[in-house]
């Protein structure tokens, strides 16, 4: 069992029947007397109408939730955080209905097909599982709820290409990603619920090795009823052109189309694959910026650059630091106090100093060089801030500007 | 039509069949191997391998047929020298992976880029859209079995009567099984395997299981590419079934003409 690094199981609500149970780490999946017993104890709190949330042993943490009157999600975790165990289990939730639509789950009949059909949605749990995985893969913003962003200087012939693109294949919904990381995306992309923007981000790291792909699925928020087709077409390897779209052109028109509207950019399409990730002007920073991390919450995404100074070995402790304080920031600032609203917070340990700032819907935050003073860091800050939003001011603030009208 | 085609499949040796064991042939794949036994790299719509540069170029696609849990995606990953994903699930909608690969026919190296589609056998009989994109405009059809299930083998003719539809009548076929194992244990015997060729008249070629292991060692060139015998008569005959079918193709219309 201490190998296990996490479970999360799936029941039927009405008879506890399983439908499936996913692990991270080595070791057996939990027995099914254990599922019997997990579903058995929520059950009977059920009966008595009391709602069993979670449940704490020595080592382990379980939540449970159930969702639409039919399918109960169980998450067995070690006790790093109940928190983070809930965001999983919804991202989860989420990730089944874009695959099977909520219809399916709302009307759970038969379980023996719908088991078949959330099969398709393995690779995607999996991959939303990894956060329990600490040993093995690196903290990535990914892990924050947020899609992930890069921003690179050719962002404005990136921008017309893709609208021509989305032009011609009559869709409003598309995105560019290098590495996985969004590098421009329509409008439209940007105003679709985050959690759906991200679990289609994770369609594509789970789909990497393939040149194209074209998968029905449904948008909880945006489309519920009817699948879509999300599209995605490898342009050069780590780019890809993802679109969403209705049941026409064909994949073979789209792949043609996207070589027409792409490929007289390839020259911008490899110099921004080389330049990733440090796809700033890197010299234009302040010399005791060593990395930062820039979220907007209403729109969903994020900007990591953890390597502005450091070697590449050290940038991972680098972006696990910005993802751990920015945790504890997102907590400062959303704290519920009327009276007292946060609007900047820091950390000052012996090797380097954190600090971060709310400015509108964004958050940044910033690893700092241990030598820099405390009390400069504010000033720093806003001008990063500011330096970073004017470079890609365009794509950032758009964004965020059309989610304010709407 | 159909014996035509058989005699040709038997009797040419169109594509040099050795090539890579000869200085030249050797050198082109030691370039696009990687280091790893059957490493190779995913190339975008946009790009194509570098070490086939001025190489003349023919796109094919093909279309990849059989029961769930056939090995249609393992098939396609073992071709693409990729490593395979997650094998846990029937493919959902549709995955296209380019393969390069060079052939020697007669003197000419010709690079075939060859369009593997991949859709899930559910996905294709939920979805109409699907269906259709998969159907249209193939130029073979790859029909796939696993040596390791005697199901998936034995329900290959209905696969073959359901797709003969007016738009598939053009397409070539091929029957590759998957997971052979060299040391017995497989599920359909080699005599079924002989007696299904004599009755369709498709070339039946197989899939070493062992190129599925992830932990391959490192070997040097000339081991790797022994290794890799079954790859290799595998991708001759993609390529030179499409090959033949195209020839044919041009006589035919120019006869016509």
């Amino acid at each position: 069992m201490a190998t296990i690094k996490a479970n999360v199981v799936c029941v039927t609500s009405s008879g506890g029947l399983p439908i499936f149970s996913r692990k991270i780490g080595d070791g057996d999946p939990l027995p099914f007397s254990t599922v019997g017993s997990l579903n058995g104890v929520h059950l009977f709190g059920k009966s008595k109408e009391l709602i069993l949330k979670s449940a704490e042993s020595e080592h382990y943490n379980v939540i449970w939730e159930e969702y639409d009157d039919s399918i109960i999600l169980v998450c067995v975790a070690p006790k790093t955080g109940v928190d983070l165990a809930r965001e999983v289990i919804e991202k989860i939730y989420h990730a089944i209905i874009m695959f099977v639509g909520d219809a399916q789950i709302r009307n759970l009949k038969n379980v023996e097909p719908f088991k078949k059909m959330v099969r398709r949605a393995y690779p995607v749990i999996d991959c939303i599982m990894e956060c329990f995985d600490l040993e093995n893969n690196e903290m990535n913003p990914s892990m924050l709820g947020l899609v992930e962003t890069t921003m690179c200087r050719e962002s404005k012939t990136l921008k017309v290409a893709m609208d021509a693109f989305v032009d011609t294949i009559g869709t409003h919904h598309g995105f560019l990603t290098i590495e996985g990381c969004v590098a421009v995306a329509t409008d439209g992309w940007w105003s679709i619920s985050p959690i759906e923007k991200q679990i289609l981000s994770l369609i594509i790291r789970t789909k990497s090795n393939c040149t194209s792909f074209d998968v029905p699925i449904y948008l909880p928020y945006t489309c519920p009823k009817t699948p879509l087709r999300f599209v995605s077409v490898c342009l050069i390897s780590s780019i890809r052109v993802n679109a969403l779209c209705g049941s026409l052109p064909d994949l073979g028109s789209i792949t043609q189309k996207s070589y027409q509207c792409w490929s007289p950019i390839i020259k911008t399409l490899k110099y921004a694959v080389l330049t990733f990730p440090r796809s700033l002007a890197t010299s234009e920073f302040h010399d005791s910026v060593q990395g930062f991390l820039l979220v907007n919450l209403p729109v969903g995404k994020c900007l990591m650059c953890a390597s502005l100074k450091t070697t590449k070995k050290k940038c991972k402790s680098s972006s696990e630091k910005l993802v751990t304080f920015y945790h504890h920031a997102s907590k400062v600032f959303t704290r519920k106090d009327p009276t007292h609203q946060p609007l900047e917070t820091y950390w000052v340990a012996e090797y380097h100093k954190l600090h971060s700032l709310k400015e509108d819907d964004n958050v940044i935050c910033i690893l700092y060089h241990a030598g820099v003073p405390t009390s400069s860091m504010r000033y720093v800050t806003r001008q990063t801030l500011n330096l970073i939003l004017s470079q890609g001011e365009q794509e950032w603030n758009h964004a965020h500007l059309r989610r304010e009208t709407t | 039509m159909d014996s035509d085609t058989k005699a040709f499949v038997k009797s040419s040796t169109l594509v040099n069949s050795d090539w890579h064991k000869t200085p030249e042939g050797e050198n082109f794949f030691r370039k696009f191997f990687s280091s790893s036994s059957t490493g190779r790299k995913l190339y975008g719509v946009l790009e194509r391998p570098a070490v086939f540069d001025g190489i003349e170029e023919v796109t094919y696609k093909i279309l990849f047929i059989g029961k769930t849990g056939a090995g249609k995606s393992w098939a396609v990953s073992q071709l693409a020298g990729l490593p395979n994903s997650q094998a846990v699930c029937d493919t959902f909608g549709i995955e296209v992976t380019d393969v390069y690969w060079p052939v020697k026919i007669w003197d000419k190296v010709i690079l075939f880029k060859l369009q593997c589609w991949d859709a899930g056998d559910s996905s294709l009989k939920k979805y109409n859209h699907i269906m259709e994109a998969c159907q249209d405009k193939v130029d073979m059809k790859a029909f796939v079995f696993s040596y390791a299930d005697a199901a998936t083998f034995s329900e290959l003719p209905g696969y073959i009567n359901t797709f003969c539809s007016k738009d598939l009548a053009q397409a070539a076929s091929i029957v590759i099984g998957t997971r052979h194992s060299s040391n017995g244990g497989n599920q359909v015997t080699a005599r079924e395997v002989e007696a299904f060729k004599s009755t369709y008249g498709i070339d039946v070629q197989s899939l070493n299981q062992q190129l599925a292991s992830p932990h391959s060692p490192q070997l040097s060139g000339e081991k790797t590419l022994e290794n890799m015998q079954d790859l290799f008569n595998v991708m001759n005959s993609v390529c030179e079934i499409l090959w033949i079918r195209d020839q044919q193709y041009i006589l035919n219309s120019s006869i016509t003409v």
